[in-house]
């Protein structure tokens, strides 16, 4: 425990070090590598700007893009799950359309929707929903014929099967394919900001970027890249706590 | 004529089986996979089916659990008719059937749980039913955490825990190795000997079926029929030392007999089976 803690920290000082050396060497054109030092300044400058208007406004757009993706992902999962014939004709369709880029979605959104936050939510739904309903399908491959029986042999219903039998033996590929779908929300609120917003993190990285001001534009990818992986270390946690360390279903294409 | 009353209720057997047979497949392909069978089973008699592997066990098992229809004859369960997973019959399974999401003690009160048993009961029934099969220190441990025979254990009294008035064990230890089978064969004489549970169950093993039964059914290879009853004339109680006796020996001997032929007409079936797939 301590020895995967101690290299975790090794490791985040050897980038940093990797960093100024770059810094140091000099590598690229002026401000491509910036100095950790000016990094920090800059850090500075980015939270006294209105940076916390920007993070709310993210946020907001990635919580409700991402529950809506999660849970019409996970309804539309269970009820296909339980019905083959209806599932046999769905299921290839949005296994294909999973794989289409959803930035190439953007443009429509804009257009039906607006420039502002109900695009960037459309594109988080989105995002959320194609792993989590993928998972929830597969997920159906884990419900022991053998459960069933037992249950129906302990005289439950079909609605206590569904509730007691079906979705926790479903649940660890189920939230295996929440976490995959929040991650990509992530990447989908941001990756929409940065395309066409005059608000949000996503805006922010690019406003710098025209702005050339560089080691702000690091300072925020670096804050976008920590939340992440806090949302990431956050789900596991929960993931143990609730007991769904079970779903490592990893075998399904994702991809924005 | 034969309205049921209470009195006849009470004397009705807890199950008869008349000419029940079953095919799978369609008309094209069909598969007989049991003849006519006729079997009727007495309050808290412990009848064992025994027969070649692929024979129909399984089938005949599941008929009366309630989780196949389409079969041909009739069952009836104290008298009534079957339709679905009667209420008083209780089931064990070959494979672990025990919830991994759930611990022991959760297990064991599922079905009582869903029934709405209120939880003092319920917990008190379960603890009962976990002192039983000795797992009552393992009350909060989860299915990964347990042998297989401790799972098996669990499935046991999960079944049990709903009062069956009829409980099927399908080959409940053919998955556990020998020795825990073993402790597993004698741990349900032992309760046999208590609870004079009407049971049903299937087997491989000659010796588990004579050293528990009342009576041991024959069954002769796919489509399984009835091939001859053994009546066991061991007396109750017993206990795991009933198999040095001189008469435990001569009743497997016997049943062995009646089986070997049915054994070999399996065993070629498999073969006469498995020359066609590869043709
Ligand atoms: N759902 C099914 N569809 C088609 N054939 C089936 C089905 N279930 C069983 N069978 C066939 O019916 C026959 C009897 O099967 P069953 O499982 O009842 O045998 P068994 O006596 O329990 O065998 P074992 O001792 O190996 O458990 C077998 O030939 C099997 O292949
Ligand atoms: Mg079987």
């Amino acid at each position: 425990m301590t020895t995967v803690v101690r290299i975790r920290v090794l490791s985040v000082l050897a980038v940093a070090l990797l960093w100024e050396l770059l810094a140091l060497s000099g590598a690229g054109a002026d401000d491509f590598f910036p100095h950790l030092w000016t990094l920090a300044a800059a850090f500075g400058d980015v939270l006294t700007s209105d940076f916390a208007g920007d993070v709310g406004v993210t946020l907001f757009q990635l919580f409700w893009g991402a529950s809506i993706g999660i849970v019409v992902g996970l309804v539309l999962g269970l009820l296909l799950a339980t019905r083959p014939l209806v599932r046999e004709i769905v299921e290839p369709l949005l296994v294909y359309l999973s794989t289409v880029p959803k930035i190439v979605l953007y443009p429509v959104f804009l257009l039906f929707l607006s420039v502002g936050t109900e695009s960037k939510i459309a594109m988080a739904a989105f995002g959320a929903f194609f792993p989590v309903v993928l998972h929830t399908l597969g997920a159906v491959s884990d419900v022991r014929p053998v459960w069933l029986n037992a249950a129906r042999l302990l005289h439950t219903s079909g609605g206590q099967r569904m509730r007691h039998v079906y979705i926790p033996a479903m649940a660890p590929t189920m939230f295996a394919g929440v976490r995959l779908g929040i991650a990509t929300s992530i990447i989908g609120t941001v990756m929409a900001e940065s395309k066409a917003a005059d608000e949000g993190v996503g805006y922010r990285v690019i406003f710098y970027y025209s702005q050339y001001q560089i080691p702000q534009m690091y300072v925020v990818l670096l804050l976008v890249f920590v939340f992440s992986v806090l949302v990431a270390v956050g789900l596991d946690r929960l993931g143990r706590v609730l007991r769904l360390g079970g779903g490592h279903r990893t075998d399904r294409e994702i991809s924005l | 004529m034969n309205a049921p009353t209470d009195g006849a209720a009470g004397t009705a057997p807890a199950l008869v089986i008349a000419d029940v047979s079953k095919s799978f497949g369609d008309q094209t392909r069909r598969v007989p996979a049991l003849g006519k069978v006729s079997l009727t089973v007495a309050r808290g008699e412990f009848v064992s089916l025994i027969g070649p592997s692929g024979c129909g066990k399984s089938t005949l098992i599941n008929i009366v659990a309630g989780l196949i229809d389409g079969y041909e004859g009739r069952v009836t369960v104290s008298g009534a008719p079957l339709d679905g997973p009667h209420p008083s019959i209780g089931m064990v399974f070959q494979d672990d059937s025990t919830f991994p999401w759930l611990s022991t003690l959760q297990n064991v009160e599922f079905g009582m749980r869903m029934a709405g048993v209120n939880a003092t009961e319920r917990r008190e029934r379960a603890m009962e039913m976990l002192d039983l099969i000795g797992l009552r220190s393992f009350a909060d441990r989860y299915p990964a955490q347990l042998s297989g025979g401790m799972r098996q254990r669990v499935a046991l009294a999960r079944a049990l825990a709903m009062r069956p008035e009829i409980l099927l064990m399908d080959e409940p230890f053919a998955a556990l190795d020998e020795q825990t089978r073993m402790v597993l064969g004698e741990e349900l004489l032992r309760l046999q000997e208590e609870l004079q549970q009407t049971v049903v169950f299937v087997t491989h093993n000659l010796g588990e079926a004579v050293q528990l039964s009342d009576r041991v059914v024959a069954m002769t290879a796919r489509p399984a029929s009835i091939k001859a009853i053994l009546e066991v004339d061991l007396p109750r109680p017993r206990d795991s030392s009933i198999v040095s006796s001189d008469r435990y020996g001569e009743l497997v001997a016997h049943l062995w007999s009646l089986l070997r032929e049915e054994a070999i007409t399996a065993f070629n079936q498999r073969d006469a089976a498995q020359a066609g797939a590869v043709r």
